[in-house]
Order: C-alpha cells, then sequence, then structure tokens
C-alpha cells in the first residue's frame, strides 16, 4: 500500500535524511546551550563554591534555588534574557533547514549533499515561509468551530462531576487536537513537499491550494501519518527520560542522563526528518506532486485518415 | 478512657436511635460545654436556600455580668460589594474568583431571649455597614455563672462557593451558616469581629443537637455523628450530634461515592466526587496517618468519626477547609501519584482539628497558633511518611520537593514585612498573612526544634496541647509553656521571632590557611648563632597562599626524593587556618558550624550567635570545607547558600541546573521545529 512504502521510505530516508537530522539536531543544541551561556556562567559563580547547593544537582532545594532569585534577581533575568531572540532566530533558522531537508529529500541533487542542502535550504526558504504562513490560515479557518467545541466541553466539565464526562470530555480534547494538528500538518508538509518536487513552475498560492487540496483528500492516511510521528516522538522522549535516565544525584550519572536526554532530541530530530521524506514519498505515489504542462499527457489528436488511391492513380503507379 | 470512648459512642448511637434521643458521646465532658445548640434546618436545593431554627442555650464563664451578646452572621460577608469582607479581598480569595451573580446572606427573621420561660424580642443592631456581626441588648443580663437561652429564626442564602461555602451545581457546602455566638471575655467584652478576608473564626464549645432536611437522594456529611434517619416523601430528615465542638459543618450532594473504613476506632468516612473517585485510597491513607501519628506525639484522635468531603471541580473555593470532625480535601483524577498535594491537604485539615478544634485559639487575633502549629505537624507528619526530599513532589521530572522547603519558600518570599503575631486584618496583603502564619511559623516551629532536639520538643508540644485544649490559649500561653518544658527562657529565641521582623541569615565570612613558615634565619639559641632551615636564605618564598602551597623541594633533593617525600611532607604540613562564621541577620540563634580538614578530620563547633561575629583558629591540617548548620536545624535561615564554603569548587549544581534548563529550551526548539 501507498502509505507503508511512504513510511517505509520515510524511517529509511538515507544519508540525505540523516544529514538533514544532524543538523536539525546541532542547531537546537547549540542555540539552546549559547541562549543559556550567561545562565551557566552565573550559577557556577553563584554555586560552585557553596557546599550547600549540593542537593540542586539532584533536584532537591527548590528553595534554595529560591534563594538565587531573591538574592541574585540579576543572575535569572540575564540568565533567561538572550530566549526571546533565540527562539526568534531558531524559528528562522529551523524554516530553513525544513527547506534544506525537504529539498535534498525530494529532489536528491546530484554532488555534494552539505552543498545540495544549502542550496535548496536559501532556495525553498521564502516559499516554504509563505505556504506555513497560509497553512496556518487555514487552521484558523477550519479550527473556529471545533475550538468552540472543546471551549463548550470544558465549562460542561467543570460543571459535571462524572468520570464518564471527564474522560469523554479529555478524548473529545485529544480527538480535536490531534484532527487539527493533523490538517495543519498535512497542508504544510505537503504543500512544501509539492514546492520541493515542482520547483518554482507553479504559483506559490496554487501550489498550496492544490497540496492542501491533496492533503484534505488524503486526510485519513495524512492523519495517519501525524499520528504515527507523534507516537514516535513521544515514544522516544519517554523511553529515554523516564525509563532509563538514572539522574543528576552524582557527576557520572549526570553526564549518562544528559547524553541520554541528547540521544532522545537526536531521535527526534531524525523522525522530523522521517516525517518529510514519508510526505514526500506518499506525494509522489499518489500523484499529489506538481506535473508542468508540457508532460502533462496530452489527449490524443485525430489525425485524418490518408485518402485511398483511386484505382486509376494505382494503375499509373 | 479514651480508647472507650468509640464503643461508648457506637453503643450510644444504637442505643440512641432506638430510644430518638441524641448519643452521648462522651461520658465526661471535654470543655466547658458553654455555648451549646439545637438547630432544625431545610435545604431548598434548587434554590440553595437553607431555613432553619436554633435555641442557643449559652452560660456566662467569666466574672463580670453580660447585658448584651454579639453573634456572627459569617454570609452576610457576600451579601454585597460593601461588605468588610468583599471590600478588602476585592472578590478573590486563594485564586477564586467570587461570582457576582451570586451573592449570599444570613437574615435573622426573629431573635428572642427566653426569660421567665417566655420568649422576649429581641433588637437587631448592626454596628456599620458590614452586618457580619449583629448585636443585641439582652432582655436579662447574665451575670457569672448565669445562663441564657435564645430562640433565633434565620434564613441563608447559600452563594456560589467562595471561600470556603456555598452551592456549585448540586453540591452544598454549608459552614458558618447559622448565627453564632461571639466569645465573651469577661472585662475586654464580647470579641467578635467582622468577617475579614484574611481571617477565620473563633467560638465557643458546647454540645451541637442540628436536624438537616433534604431532597432524600442526596447524600450528607456533617460535623459530629448521625443518629438518626426518616424518610417523608420527597425528603430525609437527618439528626446529628456533635460534643466539645465549637462549630458545626455540613454538606449535601447526589452525587458523593460514600466510603467508610475504620481505623484505630475512628470511622473514616470519606464522600468523594465521582470523578475522583480512583483517589480515595490517598485520603484514607492520609486520613490514617495523621491518625496514627497525632496519637503518638500529641493525643489520641478523641472523637468518634471523621468526614473528608471532595468538593466538585467548580466548587474548590471549598476545599481545604476544616470544621470539627469534618475536613474538605481537593484533588483531581489525573493528579499523579508522585505529587503528594492531595495527601498533604488531607493532613493539614485533619490536623486543624487538634489545633482550631481542640485548641481553639482565636484565629481573628493570632492566626499562627493554629495555622502556624499546623502547618509544622503537616510538615512533621509528611515528611516523615513520604521523604524529607519527596513528601510534596518525589521525583516528577526529575524534581523533588520536600512539605518543609515548601513552607520556607512561602517564608522567604516575604520574610520580613509583617510578624507573625498579628490581628489577621492588619497584614499588607493575603500574600503575606499566607507567608507568616503558615510558612514561617512552620519554619520557626521547625528551628526550635532543631534548638531543643526532637525529643524535647515533642515533649513541650505535647505538654502544651494537653495544657490548653479547650481553653483559647493565647501566644502568651504558648511561651510561657515552652519555657517552663524546655527548661531554660526560650523567650529571647522565640520572642523576636513571633514579635518582630527580624530574619536570621549566618554567612561564612572568611577562611584562610596559611601554611606555616619553616624556619629561615639564624638560630639564636646556638652559640655561635648559625643559620637555620635551608643554606638557601628565602627566595620569594610567599608569606603563605589562601590554599595550600605545593610542597617545595629542597635544593639538594632529587626529583624521585622530591615525589617520594612529598607525600610525607604533605601530610607533616602544619597551616594556620582562620575560619570566621559571620551573623547577618538580626536575630540571634544558637548554631553549629561544621569544620573539614584536609585529612578528613572534622570539628563540630557551637556558637551562641551573640555578637556579630566568631572566629575559630586551628592548627593542624588545612581547611577545606566549612558548613553552618550542617543538619538544617535552623530552617528559618534566610540564606541557606551562604552558609559554606569549600575549597575545591564543584561545578555539578551548576551543570545539573543548567542541564535542566537547557533541556527545556531544546525541548521547545524541537517542538517548534516539528511544527515548521
Amino acid at each position: 500500500m501507498r502509505w507503508i512504502n511512504a513510511i517505509k521510505d520515510g524511517l529509511f530516508c538515507g544519508r540525505r535524511g540523516i544529514l538533514g537530522a544532524c543538523i536539525f539536531y546541532l542547531e537546537a543544541l547549540l542555540l539552546s546551550s549559547l541562549a543559556l551561556a550567561p545562565l551557566a556562567s552565573g550559577l557556577h559563580r553563584v554555586l560552585d563554591e557553596a557546599p550547600t547547593a549540593a542537593p540542586l544537582a539532584r533536584g532537591v532545594g527548590v528553595d534554595r534555588l529560591l534563594e538565587t532569585a531573591i538574592n541574585q534577581p540579576g543572575l535569572w533575568s540575564a540568565g533567561f534574557g538572550n530566549m526571546g531572540v533565540a527562539f526568534l532566530l531558531h524559528l528562522g533558522l529551523a524554516l530553513l533547514i525544513t527547506a534544506g531537508a525537504t529539498g535534498l529529500i525530494a529532489r536528491a541533487p546530484e554532488g555534494s549533499p552539505w552543498r545540495a542542502f544549502w542550496r535548496e535550504a536559501s532556495g525553498l526558504f521564502f516559499p516554504f515561509a509563505g505556504l506555513f504562513l497560509m497553512s496556518l490560515l487555514l487552521l484558523v479557518a477550519v479550527g473556529i468551530l471545533p475550538s468552540l467545541l472543546v471551549a463548550g466541553l470544558g465549562k460542561a466539565l467543570k460543571e459535571s462531576v462524572s468520570p464518564t464526562a471527564f474522560w469523554g470530555v479529555l478524548s473529545g480534547w485529544v480527538i480535536v487536537f490531534l484532527l487539527l494538528l493533523a490538517v495543519f500538518k498535512g497542508a504544510t508538509g505537503f504543500t512544501q513537499a509539492r514546492r520541493a518536487l515542482g520547483g518554482g513552475a507553479e504559483g506559490l498560492g496554487r501550489c498550496f491550494l492544490a497540496g492542501a487540496k491533496f492533503s484534505l483528500k488524503k486526510f485519513v492516511p495524512s492523519f495517519g501519518f501525524t499520528a504515527l510521528f507523534l507516537v514516535l516522538r513521544m515514544a522516544t522522549f519517554s523511553g529515554f527520560y523516564w525509563a532509563v535516565a538514572p539522574g543528576y544525584g552524582t557527576a557520572g550519572s549526570a553526564f549518562v542522563s544528559a547524553l541520554l536526554l541528547q540521544l532522545a532530541f537526536a531521535a527526534q530530530a531524525y523522525i522530523r526528518v522521517a516525517e518529510i521524506a514519508a510526505q514526500v514519498s506518499y506525494l509522489k505515489a499518489s500523484g499529489g506532486a506538481y506535473v508542468p504542462p508540457a508532460e502533462r499527457a496530452q489527449p490524443p489528436v485525430e489525425t485524418p485518415a490518408e485518402p485511398e488511391a483511386s484505382p486509376e492513380e494505382l494503375v499509373t503507379a | 478512657m479514651i480508647k472507650i470512648v468509640p464503643v461508648v459512642a457506637a453503643l450510644s448511637l444504637a442505643v440512641s436511635a432506638a430510644a430518638q434521643s441524641p448519643p452521648v458521646l462522651f461520658q465526661t465532658p471535654m470543655s466547658p460545654r458553654n455555648a451549646n445548640y439545637t438547630i432544625e434546618a431545610s435545604l431548598d436545593a434548587k434554590a440553595h436556600v437553607v431555613k432553619a431554627s436554633e435555641k442557643i442555650r449559652w452560660r456566662n464563664i467569666q466574672g463580670i455580668e453580660a447585658k448584651d451578646a454579639y453573634f456572627h452572621l459569617y454570609y452576610n460577608a457576600f451579601a454585597n460589594n460593601r461588605s468588610v469582607f468583599i471590600t478588602e479581598s476585592g472578590g478573590q480569595l486563594r485564586g477564586d474568583q467570587f461570582d457576582r451573580k451570586h451573592w449570599g446572606y444570613c437574615r435573622v427573621t426573629s431573635i428572642a431571649q427566653v426569660v421567665d420561660g417566655k420568649p422576649v424580642p429581641l433588637k437587631q443592631e448592626f454596628p456599620g455597614d458590614d452586618r457580619t456581626v449583629m448585636k443585641v441588648d439582652l432582655a436579662a443580663p447574665v451575670p457569672p455563672g448565669g445562663e441564657a437561652e435564645f430562640e433565633v429564626t434565620f434564613e441563608d442564602q447559600l452563594p456560589k462557593v467562595f471561600a470556603r461555602a456555598g452551592f456549585a451545581g448540586d453540591f452544598n457546602m454549608v459552614g458558618q451558616w447559622f448565627p453564632k455566638l461571639g466569645v465573651w471575655q469577661g472585662e475586654k467584652g464580647w470579641n467578635c469581629h467582622p468577617y475579614h478576608a484574611n481571617s477565620e473564626f473563633f467560638s465557643d464549645f458546647g454540645v451541637y443537637d442540628v436536624t438537616v432536611t433534604v431532597p432524600k437522594n442526596y447524600v450528607v456529611g456533617s460535623t459530629g455523628v448521625q443518629w438518626d434517619e426518616q424518610v417523608k416523601g420527597d425528603t430525609k430528615t437527618l439528626k446529628l450530634h456533635a460534643e466539645d465542638v465549637h462549630d458545626f459543618g455540613w454538606t449535601a450532594s447526589p452525587h458523593f461515592v460514600d466510603k467508610t473504613e475504620t481505623y484505630d476506632g475512628v470511622k473514616i468516612r470519606v464522600l468523594m466526587q465521582p470523578m475522583n473517585a480512583s483517589q480515595i485510597p490517598r485520603y484514607m491513607e492520609a486520613a490514617k496517618k495523621t491518625i496514627e501519628l497525632y496519637a503518638k506525639w500529641i493525643w489520641k484522635y478523641p472523637y468518634p468519626q471523621m468526614t473528608i468531603v471532595d468538593p466538585p471541580a467548580d466548587g474548590m473555593g471549598a476545599a481545604g477547609m476544616e470544621y470539627p470532625m469534618l475536613i474538605t480535601g481537593g484533588t483531581s483524577p489525573i493528579m499523579p501519584a508522585k505529587m503528594g498535594f492531595p495527601e498533604m491537604v488531607v493532613v493539614h485539615e485533619f490536623g486543624h482539628n487538634y489545633w482550631y478544634g481542640m485548641e481553639a485559639n482565636n484565629e481573628f487575633e493570632e492566626a499562627w497558633l493554629d495555622e502556624g502549629i499546623n502547618s509544622y505537624y503537616e510538615t512533621r507528619i509528611m515528611d516523615e511518611w513520604l521523604g524529607k526530599d519527596d513528601s510534596m513532589v518525589g521525583g516528577f521530572a526529575g524534581w523533588h520537593l520536600g512539605d518543609v522547603s515548601q513552607q520556607r519558600v512561602s517564608y522567604i518570599s516575604v520574610p520580613d514585612m509583617d510578624p507573625m503575631v498579628l490581628e489577621s486584618w492588619k497584614y499588607a496583603s493575603n500574600g503575606t498573612y499566607g507567608a507568616m502564619s503558615y510558612g514561617k511559623s512552620a519554619i520557626v516551629l521547625s528551628t526550635l526544634e532543631g534548638i531543643l532536639g526532637r525529643e524535647k520538643m515533642d515533649a513541650v508540644m505535647r505538654a502544651f496541647f494537653m495544657e490548653v485544649k479547650f481553653t483559647h490559649p493565647t501566644t502568651a500561653d504558648f511561651l510561657r509553656i515552652v519555657s517552663r518544658e524546655a527548661g531554660r527562657d526560650m523567650d529571647p529565641v522565640l520572642k523576636p521571632l513571633l514579635y518582630g521582623t527580624g530574619t536570621v541569615d549566618f554567612k561564612v565570612a572568611r577562611v584562610k590557611s596559611l601554611s606555616r613558615e619553616e624556619v629561615e634565619g639564624y638560630d639564636l639559641t646556638a652559640d655561635p648563632p648559625k643559620l637555620a632551615g635551608n643554606d638557601q636564605a628565602s627566595k620569594g618564598k610567599g608569606k603563605g597562599a589562601d590554599k595550600a602551597d605545593k610542597p617545595k623541594a629542597d635544593a639538594k633533593d632529587t626529583k624521585a626524593d622530591t615525589k617520594a617525600d612529598t607525600k610525607g611532607k604533605k601530610s607533616d604540613r602544619v597551616f594556620d587556618s582562620k575560619v570566621i562564621i559571620q551573623r547577618k541577620g538580626e536575630l540571634v540563634l544558637p548554631v553549629e558550624v561544621l569544620v573539614t580538614f584536609k585529612d578528613g578530620t572534622t570539628k563540630l563547633e557551637k556558637w551562641d550567635g551573640v555578637g556579630r561575629y566568631v572566629t575559630y583558629k586551628y592548627e593542624g591540617p588545612e581547611v577545606v570545607k566549612v558548613v553552618v548548620d550542617p543538619d538544617g536545624k535552623i530552617p528559618v535561615d534566610l540564606n541557606i547558600l551562604n552558609n559554606g564554603w569549600a575549597s575545591k569548587a564543584d561545578g555539578l549544581p551548576a551543570r545539573a541546573l543548567t542541564t535542566r534548563f537547557r533541556v527545556v529550551a531544546q525541548g521547545l526548539m524541537v517542538l517548534i521545529a516539528n511544527l515548521l
């Protein structure tokens, strides 16, 4: 089946996918580390020579953490001062990397994958930004009614005491959330894949309309992709963090925990790229890719039959 | 005597149900029983109105004749926006917003004093716009030892649940609902304050016989015990009885899941919202633990029953409240097992039955005597039961929070604006009221325990409780009894903490270890004088350093010898060390200081805290670590991070914290990337 093949193509997306995943992962790691460098510096200054800070390593002593906020108010404001800028920067970089990864996977250009990645990224950045914004508008348009439903459910839940009502409403919220997420992820993913596959031949508006129409027409597999990759993300993170992380009580356990968490984030990056690859593969296989007019199959042209030769022409010949 | 009580109560219930008279719960009264109430009430479940009549038998136990009487009408706090409560709170309490579409009131339709067997109507007077206090001039003054009987008819309009009481859907929490006498204090007059936003309650002990009529499908929980029930048509009438209590609250809802267990002779009844039924075991375990540990530390719970009520999501303003023998909890179906908040609420509210319930201090004027002592025992129970570091949050997402830490957080947020002992309406805000009455009070008592030791502290508090129960004690009583039982005057330690806004803060101000210099120059004891030590004059040898010098090799020694000798030389090297501990805070408390030396030995110093600083000097191995209050006996110390010094920096806490925050930032970035 097409969607199973697409998932296989996604999960085994090859070297290009791994390159995209590495760039995704490293960008988030480096940017978050840089943004929090002032916090790290401040905390070292305040805590390194204070043996009474030792419990903080194990996550114990929130009151002592509060002491730093009270006695060193500048530490925390300076420590988090860069976060706003970092997230804005990340928004742009993540979109750039998405463009690069999608272009690399969709077009499989020849030559150095590294160069190809950045070439595709720069070429597709602005179209992808436009497609993302258009998908947001679609989400708002589609999401108004479900949002009212969710708000109504919330009010009903507050006044109810029944456990059936509680779990029913909670399930309702989850389903509405998943549906809207699938609409949004389908729209962004398939329109971006269509653009990457088709190059710049198609206008952005047409590309969005065609891609969004495809994602809604194929809503069931689109929802399936969204749900599957969401489950993979949650399972990866939960598996590493809850089941395996030994905590931060000692230097050794802190190192192992930090390493395991980074492995989880690396896995998340790969899952992102796998999702892109699966959507590209499914779009191609289902005829959702843009086909230039010249290549579209022409209807058969009736050629007039050659007149049969007259008996005289045949005799003369 | 106490062990017999539950059996007697049970038998009494059985007998009384047959004989149509209330049971006897205590053969010997535990309290003065000078304010006794007989109330008949009927709930209109649709309109949320309670119509009732009450008979009050009051005895003057003071030495001065009473010519008037004051009553609390608490529900009038929610009658309009002119009440003291609404004015002070702005219609908000503990994050709950007052619903201005559902005001409430308590209207006294008639009040009379029974004189010579005949009811004489009394005129109602209301001092001021706030009608939460009603005054009547008595038709017949009551001499010392004399009695007065009042007949009152009244009507309550329950507000939408706010500030502990009201309705939410079909749920009704009927607390502070009846006209209740203030406390006659003789020369000081009647103690009957308006209902302030920060305050709670104060009243005299007695026997309560309450009859409530509700729709027959409603489940009722209340103070006291139920000893009779009659169904008639669409309603049912329940008879409820309580002895040696100073308040009576009740609740009614058709939805309660009703579960009862008995533990150590106490019937624990949980009335749970169906949605939260999975949390029943948590409430039960918390109640059992409270019964067990209070019996061990203070006194066995004397009453036959405790009812725990779980308010609905829309009625959380009624959560976390106490009445004699009835408390309200608060939870949700998805409350993680590692978060101990439901347990904490039950332990806290149950504990109130000792302090608010039996000690019964004036919560208007000295809230800490109830809230603070109760919070201290809450931390004791939670930490003993669930672990010192895990009692509130037990490793949820890698974070841990103990109850003492939680109380410290409350205290150190606003440590010096208001004192612990203060009339509740005089606090700067609800925040400082909470920080002082709960947080600081609990921490101060934990500090007292640190100073006296656990065993002595238990003896002191047990003696305090046993002496003051049912007597409306004050802070002065607390100070007197603590000093007496501790065997020394604790006023210099406690009074500044209770009455002042000064803080405690110890700090390791300075640590210096200087390597004792080898002898240089002439040895003048020799004849003729000769150069001592190395032949080489001291060249560029420093006068010492803050940290240990690396051993300097003798010029004649080989490298190998130096290496071999180094160990021996290091261990022999003598340091002159100086440790200065500073008292930065204004308050003087005794404190311990643990000094650790390079060879692993330690020395525990004890400082009485007098003077701005103390200096300790040592000869021997260098000092590598100093910790003030190593066992955490002085949690009232405002800044624990400056209590330590180490020669070797440990970057692990900073690294671990940064990693935690980076994981969150990185996770958010991954989330954003997934959506683009």
